[in-house]
């Protein structure tokens, strides 16, 4: 939201070593109004849209004044910085004593590309000078972990793309911060923190105030165990001076207190806000992945299972599941159940009466397992899958090959081409189909058992059949295999219709 | 089952199962053979299936599957597997007057003839759907992702092959697609992944393997 700020009147200052007239460091002091806290470098901050003013006088500040009943404007550092309104064209002007010196911030325009202004002015013929330095804050997105989290978890807030902050102070942790802060569904300010409240990684002096600098652009929240559920937001704003500095806001002057104008939590300085829900801890049920699994010989092997149904205690509470790895590459992955969303190492937030498919792969290695985990809650399962020891690949001894029966077709060498123990490739279902259109499916009936109906027994070969010469053409094939029964879907998700030929070997 | 031919390994374990209506072995009928990058597998026929790879001196292969006429994308040394039941195949490559032959219930679809290859395909590995591909542009050129999530195999040899008939490379003006293999040591990845560079952006995701890969030892 735009805001109107006013300061408090910048006093000119006695005794520069240099004389007006230019811009060098030291001839005109900054001019703060908090000395080494929270502004320590600036002026003030501002944000796009915002109109500043600045009342600028020769008069007695606090060091006996000057004579010069007005005050002269000498410029900015950079002749592209923008100027304030009531300069000339010749990047001067004069305006009496308290008279307002003011601009409008637009952020796309270039003089605002560096994310400052310096204004320098004087009076005394140079006896008297001072400059002020307004920094423009801008961030390309601040966003939460998750539109969720449960009494008792943490939610991480980060931001991106922030310019114009001023870097820590050493030893001053007040210096250049922004603020976060929760607000609840009415719009309050939370204040309580501990376990009925929240807690912030990297707080304020006041608790229930978050802080984040540019070298520290999370902030992660704890929500209390007791704390209230239901719809928080949180805000991000930048410090913005006393709360008479600000003088309108969106159009309006009618102010609730300090929700609006509080130089920390004010929504007047907001620069974002995101929203999420405060859910009741609880327990989960239900959750089982089925016994491991034998690979066999067959390596690779892609292990999809469901979780079952997960009961939540109490039903409002909705679970974070998430996978890991616990031995080997197992490659493990979730989706929600019911779904033909791709697999994805991401945590899922589920809902009472909701399942996960998980997916795992098993080793690339003969006699070697991999386990993986399905964690919901405060429940996990993990699934092992194991390969058996090398088959061998012929010859008269080793693997399968060695026993006393069996069927053996070798060539001239002795070398073994099919039979017992060599793993064969044997097509029981194919068909060039013609064009599918996109985000459509295909399902066909495979000539095997349904329990045989798994990638490391039937390897389901997908090959598109689309061509095209032109090179601006720039769809490529998508598809995905699902297999329930004894039962395969494809569906195209390219963007466009695509001829296939799809292939089922019983490996 | 009341005839036919059924033939188990350990574990219970498959070999082959004529009373699968249909089915048909595939065996090798043309032995490894290079192709240059760029160039069409020869001897390719619609039905084939194309195992390869790479050759001396190159890690990436991948497929072109754009044109009738598939090509391949890094130098290779390939084999082809044709279904048993395509007439016209060879039948005196490994003997011409003795072996096993299997019949469909119709008596007269060749299931299988031991006389149509002198070579056979071990398979090792069925690899499923879900790696996630991906890389990084680094260096002035892409770099595809070789972690464990995209590990396939770990036992190549000089013998082993992969199936390239679920392929994918192409230009399209300044956006690159490829989905295939690298071959690493004694191991085998998958890769899949867009490029795009040009316009003055450039970006790069992962493409997922969505068809099923397999992985066989050449047997000669």
């Amino acid at each position: 939201m735009a805001t109107t700020y006013e300061t408090p009147i910048v006093y000119t200052q006695d005794a520069p070593s240099v004389p007006a007239g230019g811009t060098q460091a030291g001839q005109y002091p900054l001019y703060t109004f908090y000395g080494s806290n929270y502004l320590p470098s600036r002026t003030m901050y501002v944000k796009d849209g915002d109109t500043f003013k600045i009342p600028l006088s020769n008069a007695d500040g606090g060091d006996g004044g000057g004579t010069q009943t007005s005050v002269n404007y000498a410029g900015t550092t950079n002749a592209a910085d923008p100027d304030p309104a009531e300069a000339n064209a010749s990047q001067g002007g004069n305006q009496s004593n308290g008279s307002l010196w003011t601009h409008t911030v637009n952020a796309s325009a270039t003089p605002w590309n560096d994310n400052e202004t310096k204004w320098y002015f004087f009076a005394d013929s140079g006896a008297r000078t001072v400059r002020v330095e307004v920094a423009l804050i801008e961030i390309s997105s601040f966003t939460g972990a998750a539109n969720t989290v449960n009494q008792g978890s943490t939610l991480v807030f980060t931001l991106s793309g922030l310019t114009g902050l001023a870097a820590p102070v050493s030893g001053n942790g007040a210096a250049n911060c922004l603020y976060v802060t929760i607000r609840d569904s009415s719009g309050n300010l939370v204040t309580t923190t501990g376990s009925s409240g929240i807690t912030w990684s990297n707080a304020g002096s006041n608790g229930y105030i978050g802080k984040m600098q540019t070298t520290s652009l999370t902030n992660t929240l704890t929500v209390g165990a007791s704390m209230s559920t239901g719809s928080y937001t949180c805000r991000l704003m930048h410090f913005g001076g006393a709360q008479n500095w600000v003088t309108n806001v969106d159009g309006t002057t009618t102010f609730s207190g300090g929700l609006v104008n509080n130089p920390f939590y004010g929504t007047a300085n907001q620069l974002a806000s995101f929203s999420f829900t405060v859910n009741a801890t609880g327990t989960v049920s239900g959750l089982n992945l089925g016994a491991n699994y034998n690979a066999g010989t067959s390596l690779s092997a892609v292990l999809e299972r469901n979780s079952g149904t997960i009961t939540c205690d109490p039903t409002t509470f909705q679970p974070t599941s998430s996978v890991s790895n616990q031995t080997g590459a197992a490659n493990a992955k979730q989706r929600l159940g019911g779904t033909t969303n791709n697999f994805s190492t991401a945590d899922l937030v589920l809902s009472n009466g909701q399942s996960v498919d998980f997916q795992m792969t098993g080793p690339a290695a003969y006699s070697s397992h991999t386990i993986g985990r399905l964690t919901i809650a405060e429940d996990h399962h993990d699934l092992r899958i194991d390969t058996g020891a090398d088959p061998g690949s012929g010859g008269g001894t080793g693997g399968a090959t060695s026993g006393a029966y069996g069927l053996k077709v070798t060539n001239s060498d002795g070398d073994q081409l099919f039979g017992t123990g060599f793993k064969s490739n044997v097509v029981i279902l194919t068909d060039t189909r013609p064009a599918l259109a996109h985000d459509s499916t295909e399902t066909f009936t495979l000539p095997i058992d349904a329990a045989d109906n798994t990638s490391s027994k039937v390897a389901i070969v997908i090959i598109d059949m689309f061509t095209t010469t032109s090179q601006y053409f720039i769809n490529w094939p998508s598809w995905t295999i699902t297999r329930s029964g004894n039962t395969f879907t494809v569906k195209n998700f390219s963007g466009n219709a695509r001829p296939y030929k799809y292939v089922a070997i019983r490996i | 089952m009341a005839y036919g031919l059924n033939i188990e390994g350990v574990n219970s374990s498959f070999v082959f199962d004529s009373t699968i209506a249909g089915a048909t072995a595939m065996p090798v009928i043309q032995g490894s053979t290079s192709v240059t990058s760029g160039n069409a597998y020869s001897g390719y026929t619609a039905g084939d299936l194309i195992f390869a790879r790479p050759a001396t001196g190159v890690n990436v292969i991948s497929s072109d599957w754009t044109q009738t006429t598939p090509k391949a994308d890094g130098n290779q040394e390939f084999i082809l597997l044709r279904p048993s039941d395509t007439a016209g195949l060879a039948t005196n490559q490994n003997g011409s007057t003795y072996g096993l032959q299997i019949f469909d219930a119709d008596g007269t679809t060749v299931m299988y003839d031991s006389r149509h290859t002198s070579s056979g395909l071990d398979i090792k590995a069925g690899a499923g759907t879900g790696f996630p591909g991906g890389g990084a542009f680094s260096g002035g050129s892409f770099v595809p992702d070789t972690s464990s999530s995209n590990l396939l195999y770990t036992s190549a040899n000089a013998n082993t092959y992969v199936l390239m008939s679920t392929g994918y490379s192409r230009v399209m003006g300044f956006i690159t697609v490829k989905i295939g293999y690298s071959f690493v040591n004694t191991n085998i990845y998958y890769i899949g992944y867009y490029h795009y560079s040009g316009f003055g952006s450039s970006g790069q995701g992962g493409l997922p393997s969505s068809s099923q890969m397999i992985i066989g030892d050449l047997v000669t």
